[in-house]
């Protein structure tokens, strides 16, 4: 506890902290931890609290689900001290930030795979390459039927299910099939519930469908995956495939941004600490996948050195795409 | 003294109607006696008293004189502004929006036209009983005792006395003594405007203003309610506005004839229905229109 | 027209056809009836057989978790019922209240009845405003303030510390070092400092960086400077627990009195405190805003004798206290003692009565009833118009002719009159507000708390946020948590629909 946190550290020291909070003084240590933002990062940072609670007692974690937008609205107010994203922070919001004096580290914490599936009687597709997901999804495609994908395919129409608009699961798969720029097509069947989603697609022999990993891992038996080919053979979502980086570039990672002046109260330290600590197999078990643990030691020393700002945008405030782990160092 | 204390004033009242000597005389028959019902002395003063709503004009530059403790009984055909009229002297019309009045209407020195005139006061020395009995959705205790509680604050049993005093009054207590805390809303129609008068007694009023009190009631409950205007006409100055002639020749001392919002003729009930000075009178009291 | 020898005009319509169209409807209504009853019978059905199974006292004891079978609602239980009370304290009288203004108090002016009429119609249409309207609404006026009041989450940040020489530094925490800390000085109080008039700007950042025992620099710094101190963070000495009541200058209410004390006892509604000068003083806890707890460390008596009498304090009590010092304790006379100052005291933390109220309100519960409350206002108020409406003429007029004031006749005759009516809007509206999900979303209510709400100013969750995100979770088991959340919720709907029930069974005694 006692240890300078004002220089490099290392993923080592870092644990020593969250120990040492915990070993140290396991019940004097009080105050809030105020969280807020994605609903897919929520369970796990419901997990994280429900466990840090155990050991900690006196502090008293919040989490709430305003969505990454609404959660950064907040946490660029200075109201939270630590947001939720599914995504990284946009320029604009990281401007509103600066503007209210709101400092933040980024810290990536789990992956999400995003799974595309399609009905288990639908003998017919057993890849897709990404060309042909872009040409089904892509605004103003022609594509009606099965067989305007791949011409051996039946003629029959295809159905499609997509999450809300408004969630990061979809802005993160607009990014990657037509770019920031491009649109979705609108005749989609919409659900903000992801279980609505699983439903239809298993309804529906003639549905395809998208969603994040742990639906797909939940209801593995009614759906059937498909492997995506974006150059290097056909790749299924899997808890290696998503951590190595090979199932790309349907995995995206989630994260926390934490508040720079909150890192200085001890009881947010503390649960940031014991965060990443715990982390990867939080995540895990909420449905999640977790990252390489060299991110999760950069992260820490990030904090230690309270390194602020995005590493996910370039100097122009433009978004940069790559594997996480080259990324964000 | 009648608003100091309330409780003793009916008895008070009957005593000095006991002592008044007009009182007596008043009391020996149905506009019996031909001076007694204009000697006594005036209560309200009405001088070229006009009333509209709006711009259309419901009474038109009446005068005439409503004498204390006398029945004074307004008649004229549905739509000739009696009820209007009745509901100037305690101010009533104030919950029209439209309604304005001109001229002079003078209670006991009291200008009711004045717009600074305490309304509050007024309706507790002017008690008004409606065509259609109001029991309010209480019990028969709580419909007495609302007026007294509005000006005053009783101990428990003070209020006991004047709730069954007021009854007394009503001719209403023996046949609600043992229900007084069922709600009101289970007495006949003819209880109901017994009670309604009992409630405006409470209060302790000098004068009640009754708008055809009877005509939603049967031939049996009218008949109660005339025993008992007459059993009351010693204490209060009594304004009745009726349909029905008999009635009015029934219970009244003094008659005015409203005609198309003018006062057509008023005078001593006997004289109105025997020696009716105009033809429309004459003509009404007659039935041979209306 | 048609005089008894003449034939009828119009022709006759089979009273077999008008009979069997009767039939018809009576037929179609039943069976209408049945097909929504036979909904709700499926639909509630399908909820308590999945939710039976994990509805026990632990699901209502449990906070909220990411395995199924330890996730609960208490939070959410609790700050559902917060919100709705408050929520419902606040709308009822604000909607009769304006109810009665727009049905009792018509105005006659022709620009004043313009204006009523605008205002009622606008009432009307704002009952069909999505309630997520009304959460932006809340979030900049109640929860924000039009940030004009600061930040909500500030006074997380606010340090209040007693140093060993007596003098009280607060402010706003900037950095917390192991060995010290740094915080926006926005108040130096006691001591010499304070003594010697000087002042202290605030936001000034004062480091406070050096060891313990040379505190005495403090005296000396100017601001900006830095001094020595530390905040001890070895909170296991307490020997009494001392409380101040009080909002001090720094929650912006200054007119309220301030006691400081030995912590005696708490008995219902009192606090007993010992004062070494004042001796015992009770303090009814209605009148305590905001409560603070130190743990004091060390006191110095001034005794009449001119004597100086510095110690850890072993007791304080009615009569006497109890000093230590060097291993020897002394026990002092109140009567003996000319002051006192308490000396190395830590903030423990502190409490606030279920009314206290801070702004910007935040995220909290008095932030998420004002908003529920904008959601349920109009339906308040038309129902309750309605229901004032009904009351006939005649009772109105009949109360008016015995003397009763406009106000009189409101309370004594409309109200009374109305209120089964206003307590049927009132269901309706709780119904409404009790389900409510988005503007609480907006307004900040979480999900996860390990809290339940102690006054107006805490964080809260709601049942309909919390059931919708067990709902939506990927592991099938939640879906049965979510049902039993759902079973809760309606329990929870009926119990305060119960409570309006009854008045309006006590309004409708005599009504019949
Ligand atoms: N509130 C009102 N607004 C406008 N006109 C009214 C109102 N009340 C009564 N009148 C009119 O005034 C006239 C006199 O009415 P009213 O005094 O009730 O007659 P009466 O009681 O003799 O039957 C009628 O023509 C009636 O239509
Ligand atoms: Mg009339």
């Amino acid at each position: 506890m006692n240890t300078s946190l004002t220089g490099a550290l290392s993923l080592a020291s870092i644990s020593l902290l969250a120990a040492m909070t915990v070993a140290q003084a396991p019940s004097s240590l009080t105050g809030t931890v105020k969280a807020d933002g994605s609903s897919t990062v929520y369970p796990i940072t419901e997990a994280v609290a429900e466990e840090f609670k155990k050991i900690v007692p006196g502090v008293n974690v919040t989490v709430g689900v305003s969505g990454t937008g609404g959660g950064f609205k907040r946490f660029c107010a200075g109201e939270t001290d630590i947001s939720n994203a599914s995504r990284p922070i946009k320029k604009e919001e990281s401007e509103k930030a600066a503007s209210s004096n709101v400092e933040f580290i980024e810290v990536p914490i789990a992956y999400d795979g995003l799974s595309i599936v399609v009905n288990p009687k639908n003998m017919w597709v057993n890849h897709l390459t990404l060309d042909e997901v872009k040409k089904i999804w892509t605004d103003g495609t022609s594509v009606k039927t099965w067989r305007d994908v791949r011409a051996e395919w039946p003629d029959k129409p295809i159905r499609i299910f997509s999450p809300g608009t408004d969630s990061g699961t979809f802005d993160y798969f607009k990014e990657v099939v037509v770019g920031s720029k491009g649109s979705i097509r609108g005749d989609m069947s919409v659900s903000e519930d992801d279980n609505v989603l699983v439903k239809g697609v298993t309804g529906d022999e003639n549905a395809i469908g998208f969603f994040g990993c742990a639906y797909y891992f939940e209801n593995k038996d009614a759906l059937k995956i498909v492997p995506i080919d974006a150059g290097k053979g056909a790749i299924a979502p899997t808890h290696e495939t998503i951590e190595t980086g090979t199932y790309a570039p349907f995995s995206r990672p989630l994260f926390i941004y934490v508040n720079r002046k909150a890192v200085e109260r001890p009881e947010v330290k503390a649960f940031v600490g014991f965060y990443l600590q715990s982390a990867g197999k939080l995540a895990e078990e909420v449905g999640y996948v977790k990252l390489p643990s060299e991110v999760y030691s950069r992260a820490a020393r990030n904090i230690a050195a309270r390194r602020t700002g995005t590493q996910f945008t370039d100097d122009q405030g433009q978004p940069l795409h790559g594997p996480l782990a080259d990324l964000y160092q | 003294m009648r608003h100091a204390d309330a409780p003793s004033l009916l008895k008070e009242s009957r005593e000095s109607a006991a002592l008044n000597p007009l009182a007596n005389v008043a009391r020996l028959g149905v506009a019996g006696q031909a001076d007694s019902t204009t000697r006594a002395p005036v209560a309200l003063t009405v001088r070229d008293f006009s009333a509209w709503y709006g711009s259309f004009q419901a009474i038109k530059s009446v005068s005439f004189e409503v004498r204390t403790k006398r029945v004074t009984a307004l008649i004229g055909p549905s739509g000739c502004g009696k009820s209007t009229f009745l509901r100037w002297i305690n101010r009533m019309n104030d919950m029209v929006a439209s309604a304005r009045a001109e001229g002079t209407l003078n209670l006991h020195g009291i200008d009711l036209l004045d717009q600074r005139m305490d309304v509050v006061d007024l309706r507790r020395r002017v008690g008004m009983v409606f065509q259609k009995p109001n029991p309010f959705p209480k019990s028969i205790y709580d419909n007495i005792a609302f007026g007294p509680r509005l000006h005053r604050s009783f101990r428990r049993a003070e209020l006991d006395r004047l709730v069954e005093q007021s009854l007394r009054h009503a001719a209403l207590w023996e046949e609600v003594k043992d229900r007084l805390h069922d709600s009101a809303l289970g007495l006949s129609g003819g209880q109901q405007q017994r009670l309604c008068i009992a409630r405006a007694i409470a209060v302790g009023p000098e004068v009640l203003l009754m708008d055809e009190p009877c005509s939603a009631l049967d031939p049996q409950a009218t008949l109660r309610i005339e025993d008992l205007i007459r059993q009351l006409r010693s204490e209060y100055t009594i304004v009745i506005v009726t349909h029905n002639m008999q009635q009015a020749a029934r219970i009244s001392d003094v008659t005015a004839f409203f005609y198309e919002g003018a006062l057509i003729e008023a005078g001593r009930t006997i004289d109105l229905f025997t020696k009716p000075q105009k033809k429309q009178t004459e003509e009404y009291v007659t039935g041979r229109f209306g | 027209m048609s005089g008894p020898d003449e034939p009828l005009l119009g022709r006759e319509k089979p009273a077999w056809r008008r009979r069997l169209i009767d039939r018809l409807f009576v037929i179609g209504c039943v069976a209408s009836a049945f097909v929504s009853v036979l909904i709700l019978v499926v639909l509630l059905g399908s909820i308590v057989v999945r939710g039976w199974g994990h509805l026990d006292w632990a699901f209502l004891n449990h906070y909220p978790s990411r395995n199924a079978a330890d996730a609960g609602l208490k939070a959410a239980l609790w700050g559902t019922i917060w919100l709705c009370a408050t929520c419902m304290i606040l709308a009822l009288p604000l909607g009769v209240g304006a109810a009665i203004l727009l049905e009792e108090y018509a105005p006659k002016g022709l620009w004043a009845r313009r204006a009523h009429s605008f205002v009622e119609l606008n009432i009307r249409n704002l009952a069909g405003v999505p309630s997520i309207v009304y959460g932006i609404i809340g979030l900049t006026v109640f929860v924000r303030c039009f940030g004009l009041l600061g930040n909500p989450n500030q006074y997380d940040q606010m340090i209040r510390a007693t140093l060993a020489n007596g003098v009280v530094v607060q402010g706003m925490l900037v950095e917390d070092r192991p060995e010290s800390v740094v915080i926006d000085v926005t108040g130096v109080d006691g001591g010499a400092a304070q003594a010697e008039g000087m002042s202290w700007p605030t936001g000034v950042e004062v480091s406070l960086a050096l060891v313990q025992g040379e505190t005495e620099k403090l005296l000396s710094a100017k601001p900006g400077e830095a001094v020595s101190f530390s905040i001890r963070r070895d909170y296991n000495l307490p020997l009494d627990l001392a409380f101040a009541l009080a909002p001090a200058e720094e929650w912006e209410t200054p007119s309220v009195l301030k006691v400081d004390g030995v912590f005696r006892e708490s008995r219902p509604g009192l606090l007993v405190l010992n004062d070494p000068m004042e001796g015992r003083m009770e303090v009814p806890t209605t009148t305590v805003l905001v409560r603070e707890s130190f743990a004091v460390r060390t006191h110095e008596f001034y005794l009449r004798s001119n004597e100086v009498v510095r110690g850890d304090s072993l007791s304080i009590g009615e009569k006497s206290a109890t000093l230590v010092s060097g291993g020897r304790a002394r026990t002092i006379n109140r009567d003996d003692i000319q002051g006192y100052r308490s000396i190395g005291s830590l903030a423990i933390g502190q409490e606030e009565s279920f009314f206290y109220v801070r702004l910007p309100l935040g995220g909290s519960v008095l932030a998420g009833a004002l908003t529920l409350m904008l959601v349920i206002l109009p339906v308040v108020i038309i129902s309750s118009q309605e229901a004032i409406r009904a009351v006939p003429k005649s009772l109105r007029e009949g109360a008016f002719a015995a003397g009763a004031t406009r106000w009189q006749m409101v309370s004594r005759m409309v109200l009374p009159s109305a209120m089964p009516g206003i307590m049927t809007g009132a269901i309706l509206a709780m119904s409404r507000a009790i389900g409510e999900a988005a503007p609480l979303l907006v307004v900040g209510g979480f999900l996860f708390i390990t809290f339940t709400p102690t006054n107006v100013m805490s964080d809260f969750a709601a049942m309909p946020l919390q059931i919708y995100q067990w709902a939506s979770r990927p592991q099938p088991e939640f879906y049965g948590v979510a049902a039993a959340g759902i079973i809760v919720l309606v329990a929870v709907l009926l119990g305060f629909n119960a409570a309006a029930i009854l008045i309006r069974q006590k309004f409708q005694k005599h009504t019949r």
